[in-house]
């Protein structure tokens, strides 16, 4: 099965989602264009188009097809994602799919921004949930509290820790045109923000952003012809449970998302994901859920999270920097920032990196999330073409 | 960035409302587990495969992925697996700020998530009594109509040591 690469990065400034005075249509349109004139390739040159909208966020009822027609790229075949958190790191496997099926050579992902029409987010997700599950007034930041807090119950995590998480990315966005949040903020600060459910506080949760992305994937022969260092993608895979807490033991572990590590690992051929990847980028909306991955992604053992991220390691200019743009707790669009990791990580390889640029990056992991209790996750390695493959 | 600029005197936004009503099919499994509150039963259902207790019910096994048709009725009564005190929260539910638990009922091997209430939560959002592994039972509603909610909330049971 031939692979597909990466040739192309298209990202939109992000801001505020109630302050954002462009249409969806609009920004995606933006991102596809960034995307095209980063990749030196032709709006004709696209064959098809992979879109991603999260159900019920958007008053639409065509998935965001419609969108897909004002990018200014010609009528072309639109295949359209919806997963929940998970459907911006799943536009690049279909995209993938649809290269390494030998039926296309190019493929447009488009990752518009979510939030931009609903006025309560939460309280318009808990009426999402309510078809599948009992209405207790849960939004997605109360199923992520009653993980963490199970985590918390189960191994200690001071909200130092958490705040330290948060720390790290505004220093990282610091340096990220494309972040939504760039203030360097201190734990205290941190600390003084209102509660929203133990322990997650509104500055340890995502802001409410858009912006819009977009990915060229072509056939890496066809990379290899345009502007870019060849980024392939090695593997990427995604999965989901069936997000009812009774088939749960406890929250404390991303389990899906291990399972879901392990599987990608395996294909990329990476034994220590430590010592084999170079920067991570991945999708953590609650700042203690960054713990946790790492824990899920093998970084380290379940319970040593917050040692970990004492150790530095995941810091830019650490051993394997962990979401070196910022990532979501600076700047969440929806699946415009789960589509933006592929995206950070691409630019990392080649040298090109949005903010702090890892030395010497060859070889990195993205990642996506979200729905009920985060049950569809979608993860990713990249590798730098070393002109062998095929 | 190729696009038009937005001058300040455009109408750059329009209200929309959808006041959509559903009436979503619980289905067989869920609507016996739903008939069972109302009259004040927890129903269960058991893998014959793995022997794992889903309540809710399900109807297939998530880690054996058979068919699940033992049915168990289990004690209103349980254990806290974890719990979050919510002190903002969409309107609609109860009002914050409130304790939302994930609990594990006697028999059961998964979570139940609930409200808990008879309890105080301070102001540095610390809740006396309750913790991981806290012993907690259902008080009913006094109508009950076939809903979650006919289980007004879990409270934590008097007896400190019900191992």
């Amino acid at each position: 099965m031939r692979r597909a690469a990466i040739a192309g990065v298209g990202m939109t400034e992000s801001v505020a989602a109630h302050r954002q005075t462009y249409s969806r249509a609009e920004l995606c349109a933006a991102a596809t264009h960034a995307a095209l004139e980063h990749a030196g390739a032709s709006a004709g040159s696209i064959e098809a188009v992979v879109i991603g909208q999260i159900d019920g966020l958007e008053p639409t009822s065509v998935g965001g097809r419609h969108i897909a027609q004002q990018l200014g790229i010609g009528p072309v075949p639109v295949f359209v994602v919806s997963c929940g958190g998970a459907t911006g790191a799943s536009l690049p496997l279909v995209a993938n799919h649809l290269i390494a099926s030998g039926d296309y050579e190019s493929v447009l992902c488009v990752g518009p921004p979510t939030f931009d029409g609903v006025i309560d987010f939460q309280r318009t997700l808990n009426a999402v949930y309510a078809a599948f599950d009992p209405p207790l007034a849960m939004g997605a930041v109360h199923y992520g509290a009653v993980m963490v807090a199970n985590y918390q119950l189960r191994y200690g995590l001071d909200d130092e820790d958490i705040a330290q998480v948060v720390v790290k990315a505004h220093h990282h966005a610091a340096a990220n045109p494309y972040a939504h949040l760039r203030n360097p903020v201190s734990v205290a600060d941190v600390l003084a923000t209102p509660m929203v459910a133990t322990p997650l506080r509104v500055g340890t949760v995502c802001p409410v952003s858009s912006s819009a992305a977009a990915l060229l994937l072509t056939t890496t022969a066809q990379a290899r012809e345009l502007r870019n260092p060849v980024v392939q993608v090695s593997a990427i895979e995604s999965m989901a449970d069936s997000g009812k807490p009774g088939g749960r033991r406890d929250f404390s572990a991303l389990d899906n998302l291990a399972l879901l590590a392990r599987r990608v690992y395996s294909k990329a051929g990476i034994a220590d994901p430590l010592s084999d990847l170079d920067v991570i980028e991945m999708f953590s909306p609650y700042a203690p859920f960054e713990l946790m991955q790492y824990e899920a992604l093998g970084l380290c053992a379940p319970g040593e999270g917050a040692s970990f991220l004492r150790t530095g390691a995941t810091m830019a200019g650490g051993g394997l920097p962990v979401n070196p743009s910022g990532g979501p707790l600076c700047g969440n669009a929806g699946v415009a920032a789960e589509l933006a990791p592929f995206g950070y990580v691409a630019l990392q390889l080649m040298g090109q990196a949005a903010s702090f640029q890892v030395a010497d990056a060859r070889r990195g992991a993205a990642h996506s999330m979200g729905s009920n209790w985060f049950m569809c996750q979608a993860f990713g390695v990249l590798d730098l073409d070393n002109g062998t493959a095929e | 960035m190729r696009r038009h600029d937005v001058d300040e005197t455009d109408i750059t936004t329009a209200d929309v409302r959808w006041d959509l009503h559903f009436r979503v099919k619980l289905g067989a499994t869920a609507g016996r587990f739903m008939a069972g509150l109302r009259d004040r039963k927890i129903l269960s259902t058991r893998c014959g495969g793995c022997g794992w207790v889903y309540v809710p019910p399900q109807s297939y096994c998530e880690r054996c992925f058979i068919r699940v048709e033992e049915w168990t009725e289990l004690p209103p009564t349980g254990v806290i697996e974890s719990f979050t005190v919510v002190r903002i929260a969409p309107s609609g539910g109860p009002k914050p700020p409130f304790v939302l638990a994930a609990i594990r009922l006697d028999g059961a091997d998964g979570l139940l998530m609930h409200v808990l209430g008879g309890v105080d939560i301070a102001d540095d959002d610390t809740v006396v009594g309750v913790w991981s592994g806290t012993a907690v039972e259902a008080v009913w509603a006094e109508e009950r109509t076939g809903a979650i909610l006919d289980i007004e909330h879990f409270t934590p049971t008097r007896v400190a040591d019900r191992g």
